[in-house]
């Protein structure tokens, strides 16, 4: 047997950004001002239901990214927590009210394209997914599906950590379809335009310790 | 009492002629090197035979039972280096190599061991000290040992060939093979000698910095350099003229895998490695000679008698470091005696040994920096894909730096008629990222003893092994995995091909078809090629994975 082919068309979304693909440019948005403080409120809402694949500060899932540093300044140029991007510190202030997103890339300073990473990720889950967070939708023979971030892959097996925040080695033998696709669900149509631009001003203000 | 005596004395003179045959029968003579195929349960050279084939006559393992191999012993070095020796066998004897020690800031030892085949229990290490300044530029490795005689044969880090006996494990002798120009470690060797009849044949590495790469042959007997022969031509030989300036003096083409032997000929045909500095062509101006190529040598003499390049002015690093594999096949019509090589540089070429002729190429992976040949087997390049530093236009360039394929051995299957090759698809360097992903070289980084994560998708990297017709190049079978690989290929008269990956499994496939037979995780990359011997009609397969070396042979 051979290795299971996993859907190239879709992986060309999925895939992970290089720390050069992460330098370009996310689309223009324009945002109101946010407030973090009701960005959190949203954030932990049912409505938005972030917390049942997100962990900040040690609540929440692990299943998703860990967004206790989402906000925090780059380390050394890349490769950051959650997200695993470089993540620029907002300007002072930021925390409770951050500024609106420019709409023209002339601003594009690091913490508006930070920002607008940030509002393209919550819109648009597998329009930038980095190499340490691919997730991989597995549809077993019995039509079964299993989603999990994958840790590993290799020619016989999946190496997952799954949905039910379960290590699993699932064999390819049992795998009828794999799809490399974020599991999170695209909150274009879940927020209105005030309750983006809050949380994202949340997000800016998780430093981690 | 004279008739006792007598007696005593035919019966000494018995038991002296019987020591002496059996002392005989234990020497491995060239001639037992000629033919291996007379004793396929030893394993006497790095590829198995002289002709570079890396195939075993044993068929007791087969496409039918294979499925029942288990495991037999488990040699573990201490290393924390790659294992790439293929190890070889003598008569129930195995010897193998542990990679030196050697951190950033220690020296370590490099060490023969020699182990009972069976059972793998140790009876002798000998111990090389290797300064921690001696190294190559992609590990302290060492690929193997030769035999002649009695003696093994070794060449290490630091730049000399020593000889050990192989029945106690004591040094013979230890001779610089590059005594005259310091610092030594800029001429590690990596490559398993070659025994042509009285002499040992090695090259150096360390062609990706500042040297004139070179093979030299020794006296078994004494360790004396009999002839040299640089990769490089020097002021005013043949093929100086494709190097600008001074630059001939440190233009690399050092020498990082074994040759092989046609007794027919008495040529010997090594490939050698890439012009230096790499990733600056306009210093270097021309073909750069004898870089990139096969070169033929006569063995007694070491005079050049045809050469090939694969790769003329060479900027990716598409180094000819792969061990020339020499068949007799029938093409249109006609037998021909042939060289069979997988390049790094993408291509397949299949070579006239017994002159250098161009019979035909193709590319066996992706290939995009050459759209053709001439007729006399020159690439045509395409504009605008080579180095930025060479005038490139910064877009990807296939096969990666890292190459279509690499060290790790080949394999040539007389009873198939089928060429099995390790390689790299969809590896690239330069240009643009892919969408939404990564690229380049980046992305396939050089081997490592320990097995991490891998979620590279297919667009970005994965490993084959291929089987190919050489008779018309034409690709028969594939078996794709999904991380790339650096283990070589084993393939045997039971129609087996054995073959790992950086996954760390170890597998068997259908030599025919390529379908997978068995397969074992073995905990750590598999970055060497496989063997195979037996002992009192047993037929074992061995490889090393991680640091270790495992055996294995038919449930009982």
């Amino acid at each position: 047997m051979g290795t299971l082919p996993i859907r190239s068309v879709i992986l060309a979304a999925a895939m992970a950004a290089s720390p050069l693909l992460w330098g370009q440019t996310p689309p223009d948005i324009l945002l109101p001002p946010g407030d973090a403080a009701r960005g959190k409120a949203v954030f932990t809402s049912t409505k938005a239901n972030c917390q049942s694949c997100h962990r900040v500060q040690g609540t929440g899932s692990l299943f998703g990214p860990d967004l206790s540093a989402i906000g925090a300044p780059p380390r050394g140029g890349g490769g950051g927590a959650g997200r695993g991007a470089a993540a620029p510190a907002p300007a002072a202030g930021a925390a409770n009210a951050a500024p609106a997103l420019p709409a023209a890339p002339a601003a594009n300073t690091a913490n508006d394209t930070m920002m607008r990473q940030l509002a393209q990720s919550i819109l648009d889950p597998n329009a930038l997914v980095t190499v340490q967070n691919r997730y991989v939708l597995l549809t077993m023979k019995d039509g079964k599906k299993i989603s999990g971030k994958l840790l590993s892959v290799d020619t016989f097996a999946y190496q997952i950590f799954d949905s039910t925040e379960k290590l699993a080695n699932v064999s390819k033998e049992n795998v009828r379809e794999a799809t490399m696709t974020s599991p999170m669900p695209s909150y274009r149509d879940k927020l209105t335009t005030q309750e983006l631009a809050d949380v994202i001003s949340y997000l800016m203000s998780l430093k981690g310790q | 009492m004279k008739r006792k005596l007598r007696t005593v004395y035919v019966a000494l003179g018995f038991l002296t002629l019987a020591a002496v045959s059996i002392l005989q029968a234990q020497q491995i003579t060239f001639d037992r090197l000629l033919h291996t195929d007379k004793e396929p349960q030893n394993w006497l050279t790095y590829s198995g035979n002289v002709l570079g084939q890396r195939y075993s006559l044993l068929n007791q393992i087969n496409t039918g039972n294979v499925k029942n191999l288990e495991l037999q012993w488990i040699w573990q070095a201490k290393s924390l280096e790659k294992f790439e020796t293929t190890s070889i066998v003598v008569d129930g004897i195995l010897y193998t190599i542990q990679a030196p020690t050697n951190t950033a800031n220690t020296d370590g030892n490099t060490q023969v061991v020699a182990l009972d085949a069976a059972t793998g229990r140790v009876f002798w290490r000998y111990s090389y000290p290797i300064p921690q300044t001696a190294t190559a530029c992609c590990g302290r490795v060492n690929r193997g040992l030769a035999i002649l005689g009695d003696t093994l044969y070794m060449g290490t880090l630091n730049s000399h060939l020593i000889a050990i006996n192989a029945k106690v494990g004591t040094l013979i002798w230890d001779t610089p093979v590059n005594p005259t120009v310091p610092p030594a470690r800029n001429y590690p060797i990596t490559v398993a000698p070659l025994i042509i009849k009285d002499k040992v044949i090695v090259g150096t590495a360390g062609g990706d910095g500042p040297i004139r790469g070179f093979l030299a042959a020794y006296d078994a007997k004494t360790g004396k350099e009999v002839w040299r022969f640089y990769t490089i031509p020097g002021p005013g030989e043949p093929g100086s003229e494709t190097w600008s300036g001074e630059s001939w003096k440190v233009g690399g083409a050092g020498i990082w895998t074994t040759g092989s032997y046609d007794p027919e000929t008495n040529l010997t045909f090594w490939g050698t490695g890439n012009p230096s500095p790499t990733n600056q062509a306009p210093t270097r101006l021309g073909d750069n000679l004898y870089s990139d190529s096969v070169v033929a040598l006569d063995a007694d003499t070491g005079k050049l008698k045809w050469h090939y390049q694969f790769t003329p002015h060479d900027d990716q690093d598409y180094d000819s470091t792969q061990n020339p594999v020499l068949a007799d096949i029938e093409i249109k019509g006609k037998m021909r005696k042939v060289m069979l090589w997988a390049n790094r540089n993408g291509l397949m070429y299949v070579l006239d040994r017994t002159n250098g002729e161009f019979i035909q190429g193709k590319p066996y992976v992706k290939v995009n920096w050459m759209d053709g040949f001439d007729e006399k087997g020159r690439p045509h390049r395409v504009p605008g894909k080579l180095a930025t530093t060479n005038g490139g236009d910064g877009t990807a360039i296939m096969p990666t730096i890292l190459g279509a394929t690499n060290w790790y051995p080949p394999s040539y299957s007389p009873k198939t008629g089928l060429f099995y090759v390790s390689a790299w698809e969809n590896s690239k360097t330069g240009g643009p990222a892919p969408a939404g992903g990564r690229g380049g070289a980046n992305t396939t980084p050089m081997a490592d003893p320990a097995l991490a994560p891998n979620v590279k998708t297919e667009e970005e990297g994965y490993g084959v092994v291929r089987a190919f017709d050489p008779k018309t190049l034409d690709q028969k079978w594939e078996f794709k995995m999904n991380d790339i690989t650096w283990a070589g290929v084993l393939s045997t008269a039971g129609d087996v091909v054995f073959s790992g990956g950086r996954e760390g499994y170890f597998f068997a496939l259908d030599a025919r078809n390529g379908n997978l037979l068995w397969k074992i995780p073995l905990g750590g990359q598999v970055n060497s090629g496989p063997m195979s011997y037996s002992i009192n009609g047993k037929q074992y397969v061995s490889v090393a994975a991680g640091t270790s070396l495992f055996s294995f042979a038919l449930r009982n």
